[in-house]
């Protein structure tokens, strides 16, 4: 008696990631047509495996070298720009940010609050974010891209962190087009460093509830 | 090549050690400007991609923990920025590079003409079957079968989970030999 075929799975038996492949091989023992695409996506593999790198020029790395070097800015706080206009402006603008912030707050407070986020009076009232949780969105936050939905019942990564998420997040805290346009640049994990301390939180609490809804 | 090696000259460049940080470029250069090459097609435009994936490694340095092959950091940075490459150049409407089998070639040991000629033939019906392919499918297929990673390790650097992974190989594989089956080339 014949068994099913097992087509879908060769792929994942060439690469030894099959479940169970005691029973592929035995299958392939028996069955011509299986064995048959198995020895051609073998061959295929070959000759994907076979596709030769292009030339590395020489000085590739000394090129990356000198840029790396050329990049390295004087730090920031010893130039004469920032210290003698930047600094005071910033200044200025932190106080503006503070009374506006503090009348957010209080707004949010009055009116029904869209988030159940704790907002801390007092440093003593703040909740620490979760550390390992905001190294994990700082670490992955710069490079993730959304996730697609998973195809299989073998899907085995836990539920991570995707971009859309931590746009959300930000559109919830600094507006839709500023989160946009920080989309555009992809410098998530600038933005990250950016936020304020409340706006973490709020970040953290997202990816926690949905860390666990994975 | 050992991982702990990796790390522990990436701890080093952490202490600013350029040198350290050069022998990882030397180190992992060439499968960095091929997976650039396979997904962009233009070797100029590999070799600038591929400088900008160490550029940007350097710069988040000291973010880099030993919790991944590092393999799996950069080939994950390279994805990205080929893909924004991709889209950049959509976006002003200019194709990808020449096709790849008009670059000049390659690596490797002194061969016979004929065979040199007949490797060319193989590469060039590989590389047509495989610009058929989306980049999605092209690079888990380059990351498997040239780079030799796992499905977990694919994963990382395609920032989706395992089980896509395995499917997204299957039907790679699957359009692949069917391109080739009719395109009439006698590969398989």
């Amino acid at each position: 008696m014949s068994t099913p075929h097992v087509l879908d799975e060769l792929s994942a038996y060439i690469d030894g990631e099959s479940h169970d492949p005691q029973r592929i091989a035995r299958h392939l023992q028996s069955c011509p047509e299986c064995a048959r695409r198995h020895m051609e996506l073998s061959k295929l593999a070959g000759h994907v495996h076979a596709l030769r790198a292009p030339e590395v020029l020489p000085g590739f790395s000394e090129r990356i070298a000198a840029r790396v070097q050329a990049d390295t800015p004087t730090p920031l706080w010893r130039q004469p720009f920032v210290t003698q206009r930047v600094v005071p402006t910033a200044w200025a603008l932190a106080a503006v940010l503070c009374i506006v912030g503090t009348a957010y707050v209080v707004i949010q407070q009055v009116e029904a609050p869209l988030r159940d986020v704790p907002i801390a009076t007092s440093p003593a009232e703040a909740i620490d974010p979760d550390p390992e949780l905001l190294a994990h969105i700082l670490e992955r936050g710069i490079w993730e891209t959304p996730f697609e939905e998973a195809d299989s019942e073998e899907d085995t990564m836990p539920a991570d962190l995707s971009v859309d998420l931590l746009i959300d997040a930000l559109a919830a805290t600094v507006g839709e087009e500023g989160a946009e346009a920080w989309y555009e640049e992809e410098d998530l994990l600038a933005i990250l460093e950016t936020l304020a301390e409340a706006d973490v939180q709020i970040l953290s609490e997202l990816a926690q509830d949905h860390w666990d809804e994975g | 090549m050992s991982e702990i090696e990796d790390w522990a000259l990436i701890a080093r460049a952490q202490g600013g050690d350029m040198d350290a940080f050069q022998v990882l470029i030397v180190r992992y250069q060439r499968p960095v400007i091929h997976f650039c090459y396979r997904m962009l097609r233009s070797e100029q435009d590999a070799e600038d991609v591929a400088q900008e994936v160490f550029i940007r490694v350097y710069r988040y340095l000291k973010r880099l923990t030993p919790q991944a092959k590092f393999s799996t950091v950069l080939f994950g940075i390279a994805r990205n920025l080929c893909l924004n490459f991709v889209r950049d150049m959509n976006r002003r409407g200019r194709g990808m590079g020449q096709p790849l089998d008009a670059q000049p070639a390659l690596e490797s040991n002194v061969r016979l003409p004929s065979q040199e000629a007949h490797l060319k033939e193989i590469e060039a019906c590989i590389q047509a079957a495989m610009d058929s392919l989306s980049d999605d499918h092209r690079m888990v297929l380059f990351l498997r079968d040239v780079e030799g990673l796992d499905y977990e390790e694919i994963a990382r650097v395609m920032k989706c989970r395992k089980g896509t992974v395995k499917s997204r190989l299957a039907r790679a594989r699957e359009q692949l030999r069917q391109t080739l089956i009719q395109n009439g080339d006698d590969l398989l």
